[in-house]
């Protein structure tokens, strides 16, 4: 049997890091128009988290399978899509890479093109995910700091996503940074400090080559400003509804206007070594 | 031992005694479902897809962990059943797929959604996963709305209309939607051990004829505190339709696309098409069925 077609591109990353924003610039660079694209009609593959992907692979309901079954099905739903791909998919996930109890990745190798992995200082995430889910700050770093903690968790009702397991902020971090393919990290300091050149490493890590003026017109299509503005005259379909916005303050460092020093001596404490790793925290 | 019962309009001879409507025994049956020894594989398979694999006669369902279904020419099934698996949870499959399966195979189409009468006609709440179908059909059900289905519709065309055969009556709803409308789990079963969703009697609120169909409601939720309906038109609604089949995948895995596209484009002209769209908040789920009443029925 020849190979499976390597077609998934795995954008990659921890909620609240800047995922959302590398959809919209790599659709933005990907768009044939000259203006900016809708920010309720991202071109890239949806979320591998959504329960409509696997839908339209299995022959049952899922909603009839427990998270585990669900799991076991994920890397096959994963390598069909691939397989029936006629070029690169973009798909962002939440999830950490994990095992699923058959123990194959749930992610597979064998279907996987690339791994583009955000990251963003676990201060500022913990304060956009409370912000996010309207929750309180410590409640965010209780779930950045928790082993086993999970997205869509919900035992009670259906919901709309998968059952996702995130692990701990720095087990989530880990996690990918080990999968053997190929793989860019990205901090959402830097593209926050130089988005033309943190974006322009990551479309040559993509194409091994780069359209210049396309580069130039996505970041400019893609500025924070922009999809603000996008967002008060529209609204977000991915803004949970009780959130105030889903672009907020698109900058980094307001953690600490908005946590106790206790509450950031927490999350440093348990991520440290992520933390140095990554350049968040000096020695 | 043999038990006989009724399920989508067809009459069933079956070796478990699944869930249906209760007929006298006779000697006529359209499906017979026996307990036996099903293949690991099909010797002459056309598709192959995620735990199945299927030809235009013959599809073999494999549900990990429960049983693997062999359904053949639409009269057929044989039922491994795997030995961890509990009763209910075979029974949750035969309803499901396995009972689609025999449907694509007889040509009758097996479309994702729930159904009610209204008036000498029926009105299909269609929708993903999750979309909200299951707790709106409630909704009608305690204003006194007679249910054909639940989860899955058998279309056929009589007389050319297009027609809904009621399915059985029961219906599967998840534990957060039995606490909003006050329903006692008390004399209700989990579908699966783990699932927390569960298996309601509708007996009481059954309605045993087909219906024509009269308009299909697709339902979905945005994160927004407004709700809306918008009719779908043109070549829009076949694609609508298509996309809400119960397995939209099913037609082309068993050979079945002509049958398929005939009885979609007659329901496309028959049937006007909507999407309804809900708010996510729980909180608004009381006024939301009230507008979707206003609009369904008027």
């Amino acid at each position: 049997m020849p190979p499976l077609p390597k077609n998934i591109v795995w954008l990659v990353s921890y909620p609240k890091s800047g995922n959302t924003w590398i959809r919209i610039l790599l659709s933005n660079y990907l768009s044939d128009e000259d203006k900016a694209v809708d920010i309720n009609s991202i071109q890239t593959s949806g979320i591998a988290s959504s329960r409509a992907i696997l839908e339209k692979y299995i022959p049952f309901l899922s909603s009839d399978l427990t998270f585990s079954e669900i799991d076991n099905l994920r890397p096959e739903v994963y390598k069909k899509l691939s397989e029936e791909s006629d070029g690169i998919k973009f798909i962002k996930t939440h999830d950490a890479f994990t095992k699923n109890k058959n123990q194959q990745d749930i992610f597979p190798i064998s279907a996987t093109r690339a791994i583009v992995h955000i990251v963003r200082n676990p201060l500022d995430v913990a304060v956009s995910f409370a912000h996010h889910s309207n929750i309180p700050v410590q409640k965010s770093i209780e779930r950045l700091n928790n082993h086993s903690a999970k997205l869509a968790n919900s035992f009670s009702r259906l919901n709309n996503q998968l059952r996702q397991k995130l692990l701990s902020w720095s087990e989530h971090y880990y996690s990918w940074k080990a999968v053997d393919t190929p793989y860019i990290l990205v901090r959402y300091e830097d593209l926050i400090a130089d988005t033309e050149a943190a974006f322009r490493k990551i479309i040559v890590f993509l194409y091994n080559d780069v359209d210049e003026v396309k580069l130039k017109q996505a970041v400019k299509y893609s500025s924070f400003e922009l999809l603000k503005e996008q967002e008060e005259n529209t609204s977000f379909k991915e803004k949970p509804i009780f959130a105030e916005s889903f672009f907020r303050k698109g900058i980094a460092g307001s953690w600490k206007e908005e946590m106790t020093l206790e509450q950031s001596n927490t999350i440093i404490s348990e991520h440290k070594k992520a933390m140095i790793e990554l350049g968040y925290l000096k020695l | 031992m043999k038990y006989y019962f009724k399920v989508f309009g067809l009459n069933i001879r079956s070796e478990f005694p699944f869930h249906g409507i209760k007929k006298p025994e006779e000697g006529f049956f359209d499906v017979d479902v026996v307990e036996g020894a099903t293949p690991f594989s099909l010797s002459n398979s056309n598709t192959i897809g995620i735990s199945f694999e299927s030809n235009d006669s013959q599809f073999l369902l494999k549900i990990p962990n429960v049983a693997t279904f062999l359904v053949e020419n639409g009269n057929k099934i044989i039922v491994q059943v795997d030995k961890q698996a509990e009763f209910r949870e075979v029974e949750l499959f035969f309803l499901g797929t396995a009972m689609s399966v025999v449907l694509m195979q007889r040509g009758i189409v097996p479309f994702h959604g729930s159904a009610f009468q209204k008036d000498n006609k029926c009105i299909i709440i269609s929708g993903h996963s999750g979309a909200g179908k299951s707790s709106l059909l409630r909704y009608f059900i305690t204003e006194g709305y007679k249910v054909l289905t639940d989860d899955v519709c058998a279309l056929s065309i009589n007389q050319n209309k297009v027609i809904l055969t009621p399915s059985y009556p029961s219906s599967k709803i998840w534990e957060d939607v039995m606490d909003k409308f006050d329903l006692e789990k008390r004399n209700s079963e989990q579908v699966r051990p783990n699932i927390r969703k569960y298996k309601y009697d509708l007996s009481d609120h059954f309605i045993e004829s087909s219906l024509e169909v009269e308009a299909i409601y697709i339902l979905n939720s945005k994160n927004v505190e407004a709700f809306d309906v918008d009719e779908v038109k043109g070549i829009n609604k076949f694609k609508e339709l298509q996309k809400n089949l119960y397995r939209p995948r099913f037609p082309e895995a068993m050979g079945r696309q002509k049958e398929t596209f005939i009885i979609l484009n007659h329901l496309a002209n028959q049937a006007k098409v909507f999407h309804l769209t809900r708010s996510s908040s729980i909180q608004l789920l009381d006024k939301f069925n009230q507008y979707a009443k206003q609009n369904i029925i008027g």
